[in-house]
């Protein structure tokens, strides 16, 4: 179970980093290039260890599997986050 | 019409990807709907029938063995073929079928006392596993290619869909609240594109698993002889060949010996099934299968191991082949399947199939959005597809929750019990389509989403005064498959209103 919450909430930071960096109206307009770039890169950095994680614990047929399932859902709450913040803000 | 491709590739991959996603999009919807809901499938079975005792023990497979076989022998002693069903994770009794010379017959024991426990009549979650694949009331060859003809587009819809998506990745998280056909598609792009890799698995891993029906040549070719097939069979399932008693009384081995060889062999993985044909005669043969769910020991496969034994010598006579081919399709099946993962896992599995079934309604929705701005398109086919629409999008949860309101409801006793069920099912889901057929539009979305809002919201108060596992003692027994079952349809009950209150879901 603990393993499964560390790998969602590696995605989930990972993509809400890539969300950040990447997407116009963000962050993009606050950070300097060298700020911008060097998040892009942690958050795919956060999306490797998670991929190190599941396969280091469940082995890489069961770790490769859960691990693309997790960056679905993390990137999908990445996704209702920032919608219920654009509706709502 | 479809015009050959040129260098508009995209375009033509916009045209290809609605019609293929339009087609059969209906049918998809109750296939991943159902197929989402199969990941529950044992689950699904406990809950509908509220007979089971919650069990918490770990049983040892050698003391369940002890009760079936007592059992067995008691009860089909002439019978050509036993199977028993040792507890496992998911369900804890003891499930026993044999075929007799009475018929077949069946039954579940609890695997503590060894007493028989007597369940309602229902096809329970199987009922959704099969109706994914092969639908119901349809000739099961046909349903079956139906199904594999509608994976193929969905496969189609979903590359085309890529390839037209000119900004995969710059919309990757772009939503655009209360902008009508815009909101629909980047709601369509955010299912789609968000949950891909979900998506193109469970849809190639679903055509895979029907391959051999799909594309028979193959298999016609390299194995023409029926005998051939039979002997292929037998290789890479665990089946045992019907083959005649000898008539003369042997005693069987004990059977703890062959299930500590199975486990040693299986690097400790747990014993699932044990089969038995002729049971007691000089010819008994024994299938003993490792349980499915066990990656850390077994990988991630769809097949489970088996090993084979001459009952009453205990010789082993075969085990599962090891071939690379076989191996690929068992993962591809273990993949579709998912059977490998623990219950995080398994609602991973159900929530990216939710989010497949979001991303045929939002594709539908927004067919008909986009049309209605057309003045020159055909009434009748907007009219026809905002019609089939209701009925699937709302009218077949509203069916589907029926059918647990029926399992609740219908006397125990009454003849054909899990038959009345899923015609319920149907019944209810035809009267969806007439009532889709006659009312408004806005108003039949109101309507139906409200019915299903309902019907979910009250299944809790139903399951309480129906049964002694409602809500408030699961809580107290700590039945967390009672309590979250209910504390989902009251989750989907909320959601279902507020869909119905939008009112401009059409």
């Amino acid at each position: 179970m603990m393993v499964h919450g560390t790998v969602l909430l590696l995605t989930v930071l990972g993509f809400l980093l890539l969300a950040l960096t990447h997407t116009r109206g963000s962050l993009q307009h606050r950070l300097s290039l060298f700020w911008l770039k060097g998040l892009f890169w942690l958050g795919w950095l956060l999306l490797s260890v998670a991929l190190t994680v599941a396969i280091g614990f469940w082995g890489s047929a069961q770790g490769a599997t859960l691990w693309a399932g997790y960056l679905s859902a993390g990137a999908g709450l990445v996704f209702l986050c920032r919608v219920v913040t654009n509706r709502y803000s | 019409m479809i015009a050959p491709l040129g260098r508009h590739v995209r375009q033509r991959m916009a045209q290809l990807h609605r019609w293929t996603g339009l087609l059969l999009a209906w049918l998809l919807f109750a296939i991943f709907l159902t197929g989402t809901l199969s990941f529950f499938r044992q689950e699904l079975t406990l809950w509908m029938q509220p007979e089971r005792p919650f069990l918490q023990e770990t049983i040892k497979p050698e003391a369940a063995l002890e009760h079936a076989y007592q059992y067995l022998q008691q009860q089909a002693q002439g019978a050509s073929n036993w199977v028993i069903r040792l507890p496992g994770e998911r369900d804890g009794l003891i499930s026993l079928d044999w075929q007799g010379p009475e018929g077949r017959g069946e039954a579940r024991l609890h695997p503590v006392s060894g007493e028989t426990v007597h369940v309602r009549d229902t096809r329970g979650g199987d009922f959704f596993y099969r109706f994914h694949f092969q639908l119901h009331y349809l000739p099961v060859q046909f349903a079956r290619y139906l199904v594999g003809i509608a994976a193929m587009m969905m496969l189609l819809a979903l590359i085309s869909g890529v390839i037209t998506h000119k900004k995969i990745f710059q919309d990757f998280f772009t939503f655009r609240w209360g902008k009508g056909q815009r909101s629909w598609l980047d709601a369509h792009n955010g299912f789609s594109v968000l949950a891909l890799p979900f998506h193109l698995m469970i849809t190639y891993t679903g055509l895979v698993t029907l391959m051999m029906l799909y594309i028979p040549w193959g298999l016609d070719r390299a194995f023409p002889e029926p005998q051939q097939r039979q002997q292929l069979i037998s290789d890479v399932f665990a089946v045992l060949p019907a083959e005649p008693r000898v008539g003369e009384a042997a005693a069987m081995v004990p059977v703890s010996s062959l299930l500590a060889r199975a486990r040693a062999e299986w690097q400790g993985a747990d014993v699932g099934t044990v089969q038995i044909s002729n049971p007691g005669d000089v010819n008994a043969k024994m299938v003993i299968a490792a349980q499915a769910g066990q990656p850390d020991r077994l990988g991630i496969s769809g097949h489970p191991p088996f090993m084979v034994f001459d009952a009453t010598s205990g010789e082993l006579l075969r085990t599962k082949v090891s071939r690379p081919a076989y191996a690929a399709y068992g993962t591809l099946l273990g993949l579709h399947l998912g059977r490998f993962a623990d219950w995080p896992g398994r609602w991973l599995y159900a929530l990216l199939g939710a989010a497949g079934c979001g991303m045929l309604a939002t594709g539908l929705l927004l067919w008909t959005t986009k049309r209605r701005k057309k003045p020159d398109h055909s009434r009748f086919g907007l009219w026809l597809v905002e019609r089939l629409n209701l009925a699937t999008l709302a009218g077949f949860p509203v069916a589907l929750v029926t059918l647990f309101w029926l399992n609740r409801l219908l006397p125990l006793d009454m003849p054909a019990r899990a038959q009345w069920e899923i015609h319920g099912l149907f019944l209810v889901w035809l009267a969806m389509l007439l009532h889709a057929l006659v009312r408004p539009l806005n108003a039949g979305w109101r309507e139906q989403l409200g019915l299903a809002g309902l019907l979910l919201l009250c299944l809790p108060v139903l399951n309480l005064v129906t049964t002694d596992r409602g809500l408030p003692m699961s809580m107290a027994a700590g039945d967390w498959l009672f309590v979250s079952f209910d504390l989902l349809a009251l989750l989907l009950a909320g959601l279902m209103f507020r869909c119905a209150k939008k009112g401009r879901a059409a």
